[in-house]
């Protein structure tokens, strides 16, 4: 759990709809009741009575993007935090707790101090702050309840206890036999009324293990940061949601506080409720709980913009692992209408055994497996198209890029037949339905539009857009965003190019 | 999003000793009223058995075959053999259409139809808007009765096959785990051996074929139907499809499993390990364990949520969130046909490789040397009661688990009574069982990871056995 999922996007967009009028699940869209608090708090809430179990999904519209420079990986690590405990849990006497919380941040932010004077490194009192931060841990220890959080909800029977951080949203989700949906009410308010941000040096340990693992010992997320920090030079997207080492190695509860006061106020969030509850009961429960938490101005939204890139990039990551690659070119963020047209592009060129990668690159032996992706690394500012895969011997990267690259230039050159996009938009709707059997899936989709794209509605509008594009269209946006200047190209090889 | 744990729970006691007081109040909550669909089944003149849930709320149908084969019949020389079956025999075509027609026309209808083969079973699935279901069974049983095994097609998925071995050593994780399981079977048990390169060049279409015919009869199959259409009108159209199929009287091969004895062969711990240079070290520790239909899976159940099954489990929260090494820690176990494996894990830096193993013994010795808590013990029970509710998430997940008990010979009343098994669990029985199955002097180690940098040498742990992971082209 608490994870961080860069391919997070992958998931959410295979979220689809359906709106004409032959279609069975009719009123669906009426059927979601919305309501906002005072102090801009929204909820959504689904009704489906099948099994007696319930799905949430709480979203802030917070991430890696809205970190500043040098505290990469903050969003991140804070939402690790909120599973640490409140006032009232994780904890057998808060207040002679917080003597002590009080007492780590002092000496961590001195050793922080002491180790950042590069010129003359006093090791005796590094060394000595360093102890004193060991006697203070176990003394802490004595307070805590370690995991109690975790350990409420699932003595309840909670599945799917989880978080996930990207770069344009954070988002808490968790299921509940259906009996038990007020505990949820419970124990979201009190995270987000009190938090404790407990045992944080240790939890950046945490972070640093789980960067290890996904980023620095996994070719294909070495090779993904690698690509991601390449395409973007300016724009905050450059930075790993995960973060830098250095950077994450530096922060502070501190600034883990500042990030919760900025960012983690009521009229930056929605919850969204899908299962067997009445929405009724849920919508006066949702005051009691909720209409303390305060709202506050929220942050700034100023991002540095992306300049134009004006010629290809490319980069090399050695790594001991077989060969493989990414590859992007630069692309508008929704609602800009081509962002539907290049939806539309991912689904053509990678769906099924019947797309033209499957058909052309697959079963021509080229590669092991590709795959495209519209909307890296987010989708809240211009973003990436991208193209991956692993290439099978005897063919190399080089090869790989060649045929995706063919495909991409059949695009420019041939009109998309009517056929071949009916067939997508049958996929795509019947996806949808495929979708509404799942309590999680939906709360996840409702959140997502809302929160990162602004309206849930959008949810229910996507294959109305999508049943508006035409073959001239899809071959006027591949000649427009398929170009050489705003390509970028990683290869994963185990072997060195060498210098002479 | 956890891959490794399952979403169980355990407790801790102190927390417990003090709920009058604990400052947090929950609330009431009613009773959980839940009386789970019935499953109507029905035997078809084939020999078949069909189990059937209607649900209209969506007009989607569901279906998954089942077929009593598995990769645990290959023989040890053919290893590969009856995955590339079950992929063929859908990416392969039929006699009367090919594959290529055959994916335009489920896509085309927004169907899925795939099918497979594990180590214990062969799987068909078909998922299919209501409208289009009759298409969708033509051609689920056109691939059923009349696979081509298309040679072309053959050699694709070989290849693959042969590009996802060559690349079987880049991630660390996926090396500990195979390894370690060839520490505990040997290398020739279905349940450890794997594919190679020049075994899967030697498979030939003919093969495919022999094996198909050996396990694909409707007499040796179970089918699970879940959605939007009439159970009396599926009855009739399966017993059609079925009548061009006939039936067979087989005998299955027989399977290798280790003997009783080679179970206890291990008595004193061997530490297996890859170099691999990176700055994580993965590591796996544990012992064969049970079979399925082990008595003593509850207690074992209840046992695994308390060491390392959840995140309020022991090791998490001692290796994760006390001592800040590992992101991933856990624990497991399995019940397989033959013994499963009893073990726990993690991932951390090289420099406290031997903190987080010598953290992870002292976890799985405290289990042994003394009762859990009665507080401890009802939490953890009342986690697997609690989302016990959850197998009946999607009508399709009731209809297939109740298939699923079936073909593996549960007794009827499984589900029914499970629940109060694990109520029935006592602190002293979880004492007998992990003395009975945790025996740290007798355990295996499966280490990663770059040896230089280790903080205590992987010696302390037992003789060292140097894994070559070359891999034979």
């Amino acid at each position: 759990m608490k994870r961080i999922l860069f391919l997070l996007l992958l998931l959410v967009q295979s979220s689809l709809i359906f709106s004409d009028s032959s279609n069975p699940i009719q009123n669906l869209e009426k059927r979601v009741i919305e309501q906002t608090l005072p102090n801009g708090l929204k909820i959504l809430i689904l009704e489906r009575h099948q099994a007696p179990l319930v799905s949430f999904q709480m979203m802030f519209k917070t991430g890696g993007v809205d970190e500043t420079s040098g505290k990469t990986g903050l969003a991140h690590l804070f939402e690790h935090m909120l599973f640490k405990g409140t006032k009232t849990i994780g904890t057998k006497d808060y207040d002679k707790e917080k003597t002590v919380l009080e007492e780590i941040d002092k000496t961590a932010l001195e050793i922080l101090e002491a180790e950042s004077d590069q010129e003359k490194l006093n090791l005796e009192k590094i060394k000595a702050l360093k102890k004193k931060m060991e006697t203070l841990e176990t003394e802490h220890q004595k307070w805590v309840i370690p995991e109690e959080y975790d350990q409420i909800y699932i003595r309840h029977g909670a599945e799917g206890l989880n978080a996930f951080t990207g770069q344009d949203m954070t988002g808490f989700v968790v299921s509940l036999p259906s009996n038990k949906w007020e505990l949820y009410f419970l124990m979201e308010s009190e995270r987000m009324k009190n938090p404790v941000l407990r045992e944080f040096y240790k939890e950046r340990d945490v972070v640093m293990e789980e960067r290890r693992m996904r980023y620095e010992t996994a070719p294909q997320g070495a090779l993904w940061e690698n690509f991601i920090s390449l395409a973007f030079k300016a724009h905050p997207y450059a930075s790993p949601t995960i973060g830098w080492t250095s950077d994450i190695k530096n922060l502070t509860l501190r600034d883990a506080q500042e990030f919760f006061s900025k960012h983690y106020v009521s009229n930056n969030a929605t919850v969204v409720i899908v299962g067997d509850v009445r929405a009724k009961e849920v919508l006066e429960k949702f005051n009691a709980y909720f209409l303390s938490l305060s709202s506050g101005a929220l942050p700034s939204s100023y991002k540095t913009v992306e300049p134009a890139q004006t010629g290809e990039k490319r980069s090399l990551v050695h790594f001991d692992a077989e060969p493989s690659l990414l590859m992007g070119f630069k692309k508008p963020n929704p609602p800009h209408s081509d962002n539907f047209v290049m939806e539309m592009m991912e689904q053509l060129l990678s769906r099924g055994r019947s797309s033209r990668f499957y058909r052309n690159i697959v079963e021509k032996k080229i590669a092991l497996s590709v795959w495209a992706s519209n909307g890296n690394p987010g989708e809240r500012y211009p973003n990436l198209i991208v193209f991956g895969g692993s290439p099978r011997k005897p063919f190399k990267n080089k090869d790989l890029e060649i045929a995706i690259l063919q495909e991409l230039g059949r695009l420019k050159k041939e009109r998309v037949s009517e056929q071949e996009l009916e067939k997508i938009l049958n996929q795509i709707e019947a996806d949808f339905i495929r979708n509404l059997s799942s309590n999680s899936g939906m709360a996840s989709q409702l959140a997502y539009n809302q929160v990162v794209l602004g309206d849930w509605k959008y949810l229910f509008q996507y294959l109305k857009k999508m049943r508006q594009i035409t073959p001239e269209e899809l071959q006027k946006a591949a000649q427009k965003y398929f170009v050489e200047d705003t390509k970028t190209a990683t290869f994963l090889e185990r072997e060195r190019l060498g210098l002479p | 999003m956890k891959k490794f744990l399952s979403w169980f729970a355990i407790s801790f006691s102190l927390f417990f000793t003090a709920l009058d007081a604990h400052p947090l109040k929950e609330p009431e909550f009613k009773s959980l009223k839940f009386l789970p669909p019935k499953i109507e089944s029905h035997s078809l003149q084939s020999g078949a058995t069909l189990f059937m849930l209607e649900d209209h709320e969506l007009p989607l149908v569901q279906l998954t075959a089942l077929v009593r084969t598995g990769t645990m019949f290959e023989s040890e020389r053919e290893v590969g053999l009856a995955s590339l079956c079950g992929a063929l025999l859908r990416a392969g075509g039929t006699t009367k259409r090919k594959v290529e027609k055959m994916d335009e026309e489920l896509e085309f209808m927004g169907a899925s139809l795939e099918s497979g083969i594990d180590l214990e079973s062969g799987s068909i699935s078909l998922s299919i808007l209501s409208k289009d279901l009759d298409k969708g069974l033509n051609l689920f049983f056109e691939m059923l009765t009349t696979p081509n095994f298309d040679k072309k097609k053959l050699e694709i998925e070989k290849a693959k096959i042969i590009e996802t071995i060559r690349r079987r050593n880049d991630d660390p994780f996926q090396i500990a785990r195979r390894e370690f399981r060839k520490l505990l079977y040997g290398s020739k048990h279905p349940l450890s051996r794997t594919q190679e390169i020049p075994f899967i060049k030697k498979i030939s279409r003919k093969d495919l074929f022999n094996f198909y015919q050996q396990y694909y009869f409707p007499n040796n199959m179970m089918i699970a139907i879940s959605g939007d259409f009439s159970s009396k009108e599926i009855i009739q159209k399966l017993e059609n499809y079925f009548s061009f199929w006939k039936k067979e009287k087989k005998e299955l091969a027989g399977v290798f499993s280790l003997e009783e004895k080679e179970r206890f062969l291990k008595k004193t711990r061997g530490v297996g390990f890859a170099e691999k240079k990176i700055n994580q070290a993965s590591i796996l520790i544990g012992q064969l364990g049970i079979k399925r239909h082990n008595p003593d899976r509850f207690a074992l159940e209840v046992l695994n949520e308390i060491l390392g099954g959840s995140s309020s489990s022991r090791l998490y929260k001692e290796v994760r969130s006390r001592s800040g090494l590992a992101y991933w820690v856990g624990s497991s176990f399995s019940e397989p046909y033959d013994y499963g494996i009893i073990a726990a894990g993690c991932q951390t830096k090289s420099e406290t490789l031997g903190q987080a193993i010598r953290s992870i013994f002292k976890q799985v010795e405290s289990l042994r040397d003394s009762l859990v808590s009665e507080e401890e013990l009802k939490t953890a029970k009342d986690a697997l009661i609690n989302s016990f509710v959850f197998r009946y998430n999607s009508s399709h997940a009731i209809v297939t688990q109740k298939m699923n008990l079936d073909y593996f010979g549960f007794a009827k009343d499984y589900l029914e009574t499970y629940t109060q098994k694990i109520e029935e669990i006592t602190a002293s029985q979880l004492l007998e069982v992990a003395r009975k199955y945790l025996k740290p002097e007798e355990m295996t180690l499966m280490a990663v990871g770059e040896e230089a940098s280790f903080d205590v040498p992987l010696k302390e742990f037992g003789t060292v056995k140097p894994i070559d992971l070359k891999i034979n082209e």
